[in-house]
């Protein structure tokens, strides 16, 4: 590895624990959660940090909250149910996380939470078939990641026979076209054609467990957004609306109710440039479905920043 | 408060939507989330809306929590965490200045830290703690605790910004050096 390298692995280190210590602005927040959506190594990084530093909490005094938090938090919670669980325990962990003996410092109310928190018999049981499953799970996760891996080959492929085919080794280039040509010559001429392409800037919203949810993408010639929901449909009564928030120190901005179809199309508001807009925070937050009544988002505002995914200008390529 | 194993079966238990299990799971550690919760956003209607917030997400998202990869209180921290910077750095209208949160941030030493009670993962923290240099580990700490941004860090402590980002550098990279040696 050379030093380069090492300042590389230092500089998402540091970001991935100043992302949890939370130095960074609303900016560096987004490109953490952009980054997040698309390197799971970075993920790693960060619930490392989370690991690590989480202990600092006994250095924060702790507060009771007042009994009506909890008729809230159970209101919001009727309606939803937990996502499955994503991670199987194996054998070894059934026996690692059964309740260890009771140490006898601990209070009266502690033990009588103890015995609450025990766990019924019935879910060593389904513990066994939980870990009766997981080889199976564990080749299904496989072959999904060997296709993916496939499916990403094969898309890189295809975008290099596209734009360096002179990069590929000879057998995997694309072959030239035959054309049957008049015997006398032609003299070929070649006009250069500049690229019609405009850069493109897209920003990924993830969810809770850093799938992606929306892919939001700007038209900056037409000055629109199209967002593409890959998530279900909001809950009944609420849909997901827009926000952009282009300066500090200004709120976020409406931009629509996204629909119920697969994609939305909104217009950006007027008077903002193309830079402007390219260095913008997109927020998308749920909502009664005629939008927020207040003007202000109402739930918690999950955040993107856009990023370029095509070069302003194409290298040459050769015909 | 509970033990670690016990939360991951009350979270374990919440993922299949289990009410009972979540609302123990809540009592044990509310406290811990709703400290938290005040001290990064001081105004307790603010922090009660973050930790209700906090504990819906907690639900929902329970079965993706892999005991694995840490403990019940370190995931359920970071969700708080996340929402309370979320409101800190992303809405204009959150309490920004930080109000009258201490300067100095105090790790405990000594017999304080000797106690067998003290778990290790904590004695251990700070003892690395404990090894940086001053301005590294008030950086840290104060950021932590205080949940102070860069900007923040550099008007209340009188630096420029980049003093407060080489500070935060050089303790992240030496805590990850005696945490990990």
């Amino acid at each position: 590895m050379t030093a380069t390298d090492d300042d590389k692995g230092d500089d998402k280190e540091v970001l991935a624990a100043e992302f949890v210590l939370g130095t960074l602005d609303a900016g560096g927040r987004a490109n953490v959660r952009m980054l997040m959506a698309i390197d799971p190594d970075f993920v790693a990084i960060v619930g490392q940090w989370e690991q690590r530093l989480s202990e600092l909490h006994r250095l924060v005094d702790p507060a009771d909250p007042s009994p009506p938090n909890w008729e809230w938090i159970k209101a919001r919670i009727a309606a939803v149910r937990p996502s499955a669980p994503l991670w199987m325990p194996s054998v070894t962990e059934a026996s690692a996380v059964s309740p260890r003996p009771r140490k006898p410092r601990e209070s009266d109310v502690t033990a009588a939470l103890l015995d609450l928190a025990r766990p019924p018999q019935e879910s060593v049981r389904a513990q066994r078939a939980a870990a009766a499953w997981a080889p199976r799970l564990r080749f299904w996760q496989r072959l999904a990641a060997v296709s993916t891996l496939l499916a990403l080959l094969v898309l890189a492929g295809a975008l290099a026979r596209e734009l360096v085919p002179h990069w590929l080794p000879g057998a995997l280039q694309p072959a030239p076209m035959i054309v049957e040509k008049p015997v006398e010559v032609v003299r070929e001429v070649v006009h250069e054609v500049p690229s019609q392409r405009f850069a493109e800037y897209v920003a990924v919203f993830t969810d809770e467990i850093g799938a992606p949810a929306f892919l939001l993408s700007v038209d900056l010639p037409r000055s629109a957004v199209s967002v593409r929901r890959l998530r279900p449909q909001a809950p009944a009564g609420k849909a997901y609306e827009l926000w952009i928030i282009t300066a500090a120190g200004q709120g976020p901005r409406p931009l629509g109710v996204l629909g119920s179809e697969p994609f939305t199309v909104l217009k950006l508001p007027q008077g903002l440039d193309s830079p402007a807009v390219a260095n913008a925070t997109f927020g998308i937050s749920e909502e009664p479905e005629s939008g927020s009544p207040s003007g202000k988002p109402s739930g918690t505002l999950s955040t993107a920043k856009l990023v370029q995914t095509i070069p302003a200008a194409f290298p040459n390529v050769a015909p | 408060m509970l033990g670690s194993s016990e939360q991951v079966w009350l979270l374990a238990a919440t993922a299949k939507g289990d009410q009972e299990a979540f609302e123990r799971l809540y009592l044990a550690t509310r406290g811990i989330l709703y400290g938290m919760a005040l001290r990064l956003l001081h105004k307790p209607s603010l922090a009660e809306e973050v930790m209700q917030e906090a504990y819906v997400d907690i639900w929902r998202r329970s079965g993706s929590f892999n005991p694995r990869k840490g403990d019940p209180v370190a995931w359920m921290v970071a969700i708080l965490r996340n929402l309370a910077f979320e409101f800190l750095r992303e809405r204009r209208d959150a309490g920004q200045d930080g109000g009258q949160a201490p300067i100095h941030v105090a790790l405990p030493e000594g017999d304080e830290l000797a106690d067998p009670a003290v778990p290790e993962g904590f004695r251990r923290l700070v003892t690395c703690l404990a090894s940086l240099d001053d301005e590294s580990r008030r950086v840290l700490l104060l950021a932590y605790c205080n949940g102070w941004s860069r900007e923040q860090l550099a008007a209340r402590l009188d630096q420029p910004v980049e003093a407060i980002s080489e500070a935060l550098r050089d303790g992240v990279l030496g805590l990850r050096g005696c945490l990990n040696p």
